[in-house]
Order: C-alpha cells, then sequence, then structure tokens
C-alpha cells in the first residue's frame, strides 16, 4: 500500500478521470436518443422519425474523432457541427405534432447534454470548459429555434442546467492546481520519503552496531579480560585486523554484484566456515556436522548473516560458557537453512542476562531478522545452550545430494 | 491492518479527502432541485404529504452521504452505498405513488437524476465495479417504475419514451463514475507499478550516503576512545591493569551509545528532531514494550505527516505532547494527545486531511476535540 498519487500528479490525473467519465455518460446520452427514437418509429410507424439517427451519427463520429485525438480543431468542429445536428435532430419532432406528443423534452436534449460533455475537463478551466457553455448556449438557441419554427410551446431547459452547474463544477474542481488541501498530500509524501530515510538508516545502524560489536567491542572485552603481561599474537593481530577494517574501508556499503559469486561458493568458501575457522583458530574445538552443501543456495545477504551470527555465537561459547567445545550442524529445506550452535557448557537465563549485552540481540538476532530470518535460543543453567538459526533459502536446482555418512558431515 | 478495497480512497487515502468538497457541492444541488420539484409537486399533487415524503427520503440519502464521506469516518463502507441507493429508489417509489394521476407526463421527474448524482458522488468512495453494478441494478428499478408509472398513468408519451428518459441519467452518471473510477485506480496502479517505494529502498546512492554518515559517526567515537588504547597496546606489546580498566570502561560507554541508538524508534526519532523546543526530560513517547516498530510504514508516514502539522500549528503546546503505545491481546493501541489552543473548527482544518488518510489505513480511529485539546486513538493488529 501507499499514500497515493504524487501532488504534482493529481490534477493531471483527476482531470483525466473525470474527462473519461463525462464522455462515457455523453455516448450513453447519444445512446438512450438512439434507443428512443428506434422504439418511437417501432411504434408509430405512420411517422418519419428515422431521420433523427443521421445527426446522431454524425455527432458519434465527431467525438470518436476527438476521443482519439483531443486538438482543438476536433473540439471546435464537434460543438459547431454538433450544435447543427442538435437543431436538426429537434426538428425531425418538432416538425410532427403526433410526435411532439408522443416524447419528452429530455430525449430532445440529449445531443446537446453530450456535446456539453464530451468536452471533458482540464487541469485548467479553459477550453473544454468554454466548450461546455457554447455547447449549452448553441444547443438550447438550436433546439428553442427549432420549436419557435415550429410552434412547439419552449419548456425551460431543466436537465441541461443541472448538467451545465456539474460540469462547471466538476470543471472547477479538477483546475485547482494550487489547492490549499494539497499542502497535506505533499506533508504526506514528505514524511512517506523521511520515513522511507529512517528506516533505511535504521538497519544500517543495525548493521553497525553488529559490526561494532563483533569487532571493536570484542577486541574490548578481550583486553579487558587478558592476563596482565605480553599481548597474545592472535590477540594483537585480531586488533590490529579490526582497526584496520574500521579505520581503512566503506565498511558499511554494499559489497559490488561481483561477490555473488564468492556469497554462492561452496562450503569451503563459505562465510560460515570462516567463522567455524576463526573460531578453531581462537581455541575453540568446533564439530561442523550435517548437510553442509545447502549453504550454497543462500543469498549473498543471507550468507553474510548467517556466518556473522554464528561467529558471534561461537564467540559467545568462547567466552561465557565454560567450555572449549562447541558443535555447528546445518540442515535445509527447500525454503531455509537452519544452522543450530551448540554447547554444552554452563548456560544461562536469557532474561537475567544486563540489557546492555548486545551480542545476542544484535550480532546474532537482529542481523539475522534483518535479513529475513529468526533466531531461536535454549539455554538451561548448567546443561548448556542451544541457538537455532533459520535464514531463507532459494530452492534446490538438484536434489540435495548425502554423504555415506548417513547425512552426517564430519569437518576435517 | 485489513486488506484494502479496490477504491480510490482506500489506494489514495487523501484523494477521498481532497474530492469531498466538490462531492458536498454536488449533493447542495439537490436540495435546489427538490424545492422545485416540491412546488411543483404542491401544485400538481393530489398527495402533498406523500410528495414530501419522497423529498425526506432523498434528504436522508444526502444527509447519509454528507457524514459517511467525512474525514472521521472513512472509508466508506458498502453498507452506507447499499443504503444511499436504497433511500434513493424509496424516493422515487414514494414519488411515482405521488405523481400518479396527476403528472401524466412524468416530465417533473427529477429524482432519478438524483440518484445518478448519488451514484457520481459515491465514485471516489467505492470499487467502480460496484458503482457500476449498483447503478445497473437502480436503472432496472427505475425502467421498472417508469413501466409501472406509464401503464397505471394514462400518457401520451410512449412506455419506451418514458422508460429512457427515466434511466438515462442513472445509467449515464452510473457509467461515467465508473469510468471515472477505472481511470482513477489506472492511473494509481501504473504509477505504483512505476514508482512503488521500493525504488528508494534499491537508490544505491541513497543507501551509499545514509551508509558513509552511520560510518562517519561510528568511526569518530572509534577515533577518540578506542584508537590511542589500542595504539598504545600495540606499541608497548603487553597489556597493563590500566589498558584493562580502560578498555572495560571503553567498552562500557560504547555500548551503552550503542543500545541507546539502535533501541531509539522511529517515533522517538522523529519527535527528537522536530519537536519545537527539543524533547525535555519527560519523552513524549511512552512505549514501553518498544512496539513502535510494529507501525507499518505507511502508517508512520501518516503518523509523522500529522505530528509535524500539529508542530506547526499555532496553539500547539510541545510540553503537553503524550503518545502511549501499548499492545493488548495481539493489537497494538496507540493515543495521541495534546494541547492545541484552537477552536474545534481550526483544529478540524488543520487534522481533517491527515485524519481522513489514517482512518483508512487504522479502521476505527478516533478523533476527539475539544476547543484546547486533541485527542486520537487507533489500533492495529501486530503481524
Amino acid at each position: 500500500m501507499s499514500l497515493g498519487l504524487p501532488q504534482h500528479l493529481v490534477p493531471v490525473a483527476v482531470a483525466r478521470s473525470i474527462t473519461n467519465g463525462f464522455v462515457a455518460a455523453a455516448f450513453a446520452h447519444l445512446a438512450g436518443a438512439t434507443v428512443a427514437v428506434l422504439a418511437m418509429q417501432a411504434a408509430s410507424p405512420e411517422l418519419l422519425l428515422w431521420p433523427a439517427l443521421a445527426p446522431l451519427a454524425v455527432i458519434v463520429g465527431l467525438m470518436v474523432r476527438l476521443v482519439r485525438r483531443r486538438t482543438t480543431p476536433n473540439l471546435v468542429a464537434l460543438i459547431s457541427v454538433g450544435v447543427v445536428c442538435a437543431y436538426l435532430f429537434a426538428i425531425v419532432f418538432h416538425s410532427q405534432p403526433a410526435a411532439v406528443e408522443q416524447i419528452d423534452g429530455y430525449i430532445i436534449a440529449m445531443p446537446t447534454l453530450a456535446l456539453m460533455l464530451a468536452p471533458g475537463v482540464a487541469t485548467r478551466s479553459g477550453p473544454p470548459l468554454a466548450a461546455s457553455v457554447a455547447a449549452f448556449v448553441g444547443g438550447c438557441i438550436a433546439v428553442g429555434l427549432s420549436a419557435l419554427q415550429h410552434g412547439v410551446v419552449i419548456v425551460p431547459a431543466v436537465v441541461p442546467i443541472g448538467a451545465l452547474t456539474l460540469i462547471v463544477l466538476l470543471g472547477v474542481a479538477a483546475g485547482r492546481g494550487r489547492s490549499p488541501l494539497t499542502s497535506a498530500r505533499r506533508n504526506l509524501q514528505r514524511a512517506q520519503r523521511d520515513e522511507q530515510m529512517s528506516s533505511m538508516r535504521t538497519g544500517i545502524e543495525l548493521k553497525a552496531a553488529a559490526l561494532m560489536h563483533d569487532t571493536v567491542l570484542n577486541d574490548l572485552a578481550s583486553l579487558a579480560t587478558a592476563p596482565t603481561g605480553a599481548l597474545s599474537t592472535s590477540q594483537r593481530a585480531q586488533m590490529e585486523k579490526d582497526l584496520a577494517l574500521l579505520l581503512g574501508e566503506e565498511w558499511l556499503s554494499e559489497e559490488p554484484e561481483s561477490d555473488q559469486g564468492d556469497a554462492r561458493a561452496d562450503w569451503q568458501r563459505s562465510r560460515l566456515a570462516s567463522a567455524i575457522e576463526a573460531a578453531r583458530g581462537s581455541g575453540l574445538q568446533v564439530e561442523s556436522t550435517g548437510d553442509l552443501t545447502v549453504i550454497s543456495r543462500l543469498s549473498r545477504e543471507s550468507a553474510k548473516a548467517l556466518g556473522l551470527a554464528v561467529r558471534q555465537c561461537l564467540a559467545n561459547v568462547l567466552q561465557h560458557s565454560g567450555t572449549d567445545r562447541a558443535e555447528v550442524a546445518v540442515y535445509g529445506t527447500d525454503a531455509e537453512v537452519t544452522v543450530m550452535v551448540i554447547d554444552t557448557g554452563r548456560g544461562f537465563t536469557e532474561s537475567e542476562t544486563a540489557g546492555d549485552r548486545m551480542g545476542l540481540r544484535h550480532s546474532v538476532r537482529s542481523r539475522v531478522e534483518q535479513a529475513g530470518g529468526s533466531v531461536r535460543l535454549w539455554s538451561t543453567p548448567g546443561r548448556g545452550t542451544s541457538v537455532m538459526i533459520r535464514v531463507p533459502a532459494e530452492a534446490p536446482r538438484v536434489p540435495p545430494t548425502r554423504t555415506s555418512r548417513g547425512g552426517q558431515v564430519v569437518a576435517p | 491492518m485489513t486488506a484494502p478495497e479496490l477504491t480510490q480512497q482506500q489506494l489514495d487515502p487523501a484523494a477521498g479527502y481532497e474530492l469531498r468538497r466538490p462531492v458536498l457541492l454536488m449533493l447542495a444541488i439537490l436540495p435546489v432541485m427538490l424545492v422545485t420539484l416540491t412546488v411543483v409537486r404542491f401544485l400538481n399533487s393530489s398527495r402533498p404529504v406523500t410528495a414530501l415524503l419522497a423529498i425526506a427520503l432523498v434528504a436522508a440519502a444526502c444527509t447519509i452521504l454528507a457524514v459517511v464521506t467525512s474525514p472521521s469516518r472513512a472509508p466508506v463502507s458498502r453498507l452506507s452505498h447499499v443504503l444511499v441507493l436504497a433511500l434513493a429508489v424509496a424516493a422515487l417509489v414514494v414519488d411515482v405513488a405521488a405523481g400518479w394521476s396527476t403528472d401524466p407526463s412524468g416530465r417533473n421527474n427529477l429524482i432519478p437524476i438524483a440518484v445518478g448524482v448519488f451514484t457520481l458522488a459515491l465514485a471516489p468512495y467505492r470499487p467502480p465495479r460496484e458503482v457500476a453494478m449498483g447503478g445497473g441494478l437502480v436503472a432496472f428499478l427505475v425502467a421498472c417504475l417508469a413501466l409501472v408509472h406509464s401503464y397505471v398513468t394514462p400518457s401520451t408519451v410512449l412506455p419506451a419514451v418514458h422508460v429512457v428518459t427515466w434511466t438515462a441519467p442513472v445509467l449515464a452518471l452510473s457509467l461515467a463514475a465508473a469510468v471515472f473510477g477505472f481511470s482513477m485506480l489506472r492511473d494509481l496502479a501504473v504509477w505504483r507499478r512505476q514508482n512503488a517505494t521500493v525504488k528508494l529502498h534499491t537508490s544505491p546512492v541513497v543507501r551509499q550516503e545514509i551508509s558513509r554518515a552511520v560510518q562517519r559517526d561510528r568511526v569518530s567515537i572509534i577515533d577518540r576512545e578506542v584508537v590511542p588504547l589500542f595504539s598504545r597496546v600495540l606499541e608497548q606489546g603487553e597489556v597493563t591493569e590500566a589498558d584493562k580498566g580502560e578498555a572495560r570502561s571503553i567498552a562500557d560507554s560504547i555500548r551503552a551509545l550503542m543500545v541507546a541508538e539502535v533501541d531509539r524508534s522511529w517515533l522517538e526519532s522523529g519527535i527528537a528532531r522536530h519537536l519545537p523546543g527539543g524533547v525535555g526530560d519527560q519523552h513524549p513517547v511512552v512505549d514501553p514494550e518498544r512496539i513502535a516498530s510494529s507501525i507499518p510504514l505507511d502508517g508512520r508516514a501518516a503518523v509523522r505527516a500529522l505530528l509535524l502539522e500539529l508542530f506547526r500549528s499555532p496553539g500547539f503546546d510541545p510540553q503537553s505532547l503524550r503518545i502511549v503505545l501499548a499492545s493488548d491481546h495481539g493489537r497494538v493501541r496507540v493515543t495521541i494527545a495534546a494541547h492545541l489552543d484552537l477552536s474545534e473548527r481550526a483544529q478540524r482544518t488543520a487534522i481533517d486531511p491527515y485524519v481522513a488518510v489514517m482512518r483508512v489505513l487504522f479502521p476505527g480511529l478516533t478523533l476527539k476535540l475539544t476547543p484546547s485539546a486533541i485527542r486520537l486513538e487507533f489500533s492495529y493488529g501486530r503481524s
């Protein structure tokens, strides 16, 4: 859903739609006049009414021409020739007293009504409105002249007057290009734009928060808990790497499309495998099991989110679980890839963790949810923790293959 | 939020408000016609009371239309459509009864035109297909009434002419209304297809600009706090107790900053940015469950536009603003209240367009205005 057309398109769209509606009403009136003529001719064969169809046909032709090419000459031709046709239409009835008794003034006025409606409206009240007024005046004079010539009583043109009022009203409404009401629409459009920007910024901030957590905050935490004395080689390497990453390049920018191939690459080159390797480098013994080939079905975004989230889960195991062993299990269905990170450490109660602990909240949960996935966590104090991460996947192009070890792949 | 109907009002909620003025003017023409009719009926009818009843029924239909198209009652329901047409047909039945034997020509019958005007007035508010079907059905009933009238009341005018005279305005105006609606919906569909909101999301330039701005903010924190510590530790090649304490302290402050930033909702950010005089000690947004993010994007835009309009209004007291969000049985209830030292009429003029839009996005929205305060409540289901 959206909040509608932008302000600058509204007058054009409204004027075009009103014009289309008016043209439809004009054709309906000509159809009504045709039906009335045919019905009267059938009911009174002694009368000569069928010639009234000729001026109606001429008006239809001119209207079709105007609809196809809405130009001033076509409009002038419709009104000028159309008024003559309205006169000829009226004269067919007025010249036969028996016909006058059988007909209604509304039927006689139908060609005039069609001429008044066909010009439609414009975004600025101009030629179409003037043409409708000209059609009204011309049509009334034509019908009145015909009545006078044949001694028929002239009745007030109530319906054409009502129709003219309606046309002027809607014509003026459509022509109000700078109505004060449009400021509200402008404000709504602006708010919608701001909201989209805000939403985009929120997503990028979440991504930044997760990255900051994975790098600087992890490094700071590692430093704060490091034994006093010489800086370890791995710690030095990690700090240098993270500083270079955060200060050196545009780490929040999207990766170029050419990276797509890397993201879809096989298990060995996947971000998930890199995360596991990084955890092993930090001293954690990680066993990866399951159908590892499903990783190749992840989009770049999902693969990245999954890899970084698992990296954070393994960092949590290392820092908080009190064990140096963890298992990463990978499963896939047609619609999603599921990864479970399991440890048998000391466990915890999620609701009791401090509100400012961001690892699970942003580096895992927010990041995966941003990629359209979900995270579930089971943890029992003293018995360990399992984190289940689900991310959307593309349907497999070929049936997934299983290994000869009963679906279990143990990484080297 | 429920799936919107295919009406101009639902797909372009501001249009429902913008087109209301011409709709009301159209309806205003009807009393003029009806007064004329009343005079004629009183002069010619042997049943003036019946004639008056017909007028009353048309007036009732006019009133219902004027009420249901009001911004605070948007969107217009199918029931309102049916009710208006039913009253109009009833008026025609009563009017025909009033004119029997005294108005053989049926020439003064303006009620079919009124029926057509009602259909036209409903065009922005109901689906074009429904408008066309409603108009067609009413035209059929009108044709039947015309036939009944011509057989009951002897007349020189042919029954077929009666039928054409009475049904033409209904059919022509219903057709015009349906074509208008289809045309507007087509334009809206083209616009949405070509310029959908996703365009901004996919704009790499905008995304890159925002990414750079966010990164600049983060890098300035790292430069200020982290780089000096890391540089020192890397240079000295060892970790001291002082370094560990400093690392803990920096980590806590960065974490607190990031939590506050990430936890701040779009509503809190928007208000902090635009509220005249800024946010004081007590934040106007009360959202203990952090559910502001569950408001859909269009709803957020409408709320943001309404708040900006309030902030701009003379007589708005920034300190009085309170926005409360609370969940209730799977739904989120939002209350916006503020002091607005304006007359009720001036308040309506300022906020009606936004209320009209929000009523479409959040059916059931209620608005209470007093000369010095405004209170708006709405709810929606959490997806």
